[in-house]
């Protein structure tokens, strides 16, 4: 009959001899050697940036086929450059700079002519830093990332309505090209091509 | 040989082997962490523990960070290097009885290294006091310029590497990517610390631009994409302490005999 496993001597012995040589060998081994470790988890994320033109009381864009807005110089028309109205919608883990191009083309209908764009707008002042008489951009002074929303125009500021009834006595017509850039935030040198930023 | 007299020797064999096993672990050389011998009169055998940090954790769990962006560490002029990198820093201190070894390692799991994961492992010489903190004098020649001062990892990571010699403004990225694995070799981190010996650590981390683009699917589906996209990074940072073998040095400056005593007898010569 087979000795049970257990029960012969000599496996007894050889079982005790290894289980002896890993203990003192594992106590021995953990005097000699420490480890600590971390894991760490991260990612790296883009951005987009959309801006959104509207017209306050009209849910009509004025948009054409070539992306244009058209802005009317009649107070009482509802694309009035007084009602028009630009936010920009955000999104993206990346950290970034923003900045928005404002160009307007001006005509009196036979020719078509880009003019600076200092129409004065109302935003918020401690938020957006006006740059447009070097690049037709408002530049927004804080680092984003995640999703938000800001409001760019919200009406005309003072001074906008003698200067649009200028605009009007001119039989100007007057249509808006609105573009939103965003970039990292250091690679701003690179690809926006300045040096410093412009609030700075 | 008969039946019986086979299980004899093999039964006196193996208790043989078993009791050299037990032996040999407890009568180490006297240039182990398990014990040392302390030359003095007396004769002491000690038993003396490896520990750093008081058996604190410095280094444990996992932890979740988000990069900004990617950065170009070979690029002479990225100048905002600093904003997206990240930076791990810890001290570690011999706080046991015996001289260690301590090395750091970083392993990008994954396609985390594929992707653009880059870092740079940096331990301090050892030392048993904080060294002061050096104030760094501010170039007053680059007061007034309007460029970007170039901030101070890549400063210190251009320095390290020798990346830009001389008037060289650029360096081929391959060329780059070499110096920075040899930096990290292992061998180049790891420090004795004696013991009331503490060593500071501190690992730079950041994306490398033109991996993660390419990662992405190219600049274009990066900045003012379509869709918005992240890409995910994952890395184990490891410190380990670990004995000293015999022929290192600190061993056997610990060995030496702070004192030697010894008894002199003098005899005076009597006349008589």
């Amino acid at each position: 009959m087979k000795k049970k496993f257990m029960e012969n001597k000599k496996f007894r012995l050889i079982a005790v001899f290894l289980i002896t040589v890993f203990i003192v060998g594992g106590f021995s081994f953990a005097w000699f050697y420490l480890r600590q470790a971390q894991m760490i988890n991260s990612a790296v994320g883009n951005f987009k940036a959309t801006p959104v033109c509207s017209f306050e009381g009209t849910t009509e864009s004025f948009e054409d086929a070539d992306g244009l807005i058209t802005l009317s110089t009649d107070p009482y028309a509802e694309n009035y450059i007084g009602n028009f109205r630009v936010k920009v919608t955000y999104t993206g883990g990346g950290w970034s700079y923003l900045r928005v191009r404002i160009v307007h083309e001006f005509s009196n209908g036979t020719e078509s002519v880009q003019h600076p764009a200092d129409l004065p707008y109302a935003t918020d002042a401690n938020k957006w830093h006006d740059s447009r008489s070097n690049d037709y951009c408002y530049y927004y002074m804080e680092q984003l990332h995640g999703d938000g929303e800001i409001n760019l125009i919200t009406g005309l500021a003072d001074g906008g309505n003698e200067m649009v009834d200028g605009f009007a006595d001119a039989n100007a017509i007057i249509k808006v090209a609105v573009e939103a850039d965003m970039v990292q935030i250091n690679r701003y040198p690179q690809v926006w091509g300045i040096d410093k930023l412009p609030w700075k | 040989m008969s039946t019986s007299k086979k299980k004899t020797i093999k039964f006196t064999a193996l208790m043989t082997v078993l009791i050299l096993t037990i032996t040999y672990f407890s009568l180490l050389t006297p240039t182990s962490a398990y014990f040392y011998k302390e030359i003095s009169d007396e004769g002491k055998i000690k038993f003396a523990l490896l520990e750093v940090n008081d058996n604190e954790k410095i280094l444990d769990g996992t932890e979740e960070i988000q990069f900004k962006g990617a950065t170009k560490f070979a690029d002479f002029d990225e100048k905002l290097f600093d904003e997206v990198a990240k930076i791990k820093e810890f001290t570690v201190t011999n706080t046991g009885e015996v001289p260690a070894k301590v090395m750091t390692r970083v392993t990008p799991e994954g396609d985390s290294a594929k992707n653009g994961l880059k870092y740079m492992i940096i331990m301090s010489e050892p030392y048993t006091e904080s060294p002061a903190e050096q104030v760094s004098e501010e170039n007053s020649e680059n007061a007034e310029t309007t460029t970007l001062p170039k901030g101070e990892i890549k400063k210190e990571i251009e320095s390290r590497l020798d990346l830009f010699t001389g008037e060289e403004t650029s360096v081929e990225y391959s060329q780059a990517v070499s110096k920075l694995d040899a930096h990290n070799e292992i061998t180049n981190n790891i420090k004795t610390l004696n013991v009331g010996q503490s060593v500071d650590v501190k690992i730079y981390f950041w994306i490398e631009y033109d991996e993660v683009m390419s990662a992405a699917g190219g600049v274009n589906a990066w900045q003012n994409a379509e869709s918005v996209t992240s890409i995910p990074y994952s890395y184990n940072i490891e410190m380990i302490a670990s004995q000293l073998s015999e022929n290192d040095e600190a061993v056997t400056e610990a060995l030496k005999p702070a004192t030697e005593t010894t008894t002199e007898t003098t005899t005076e010569a009597t006349s008589q």
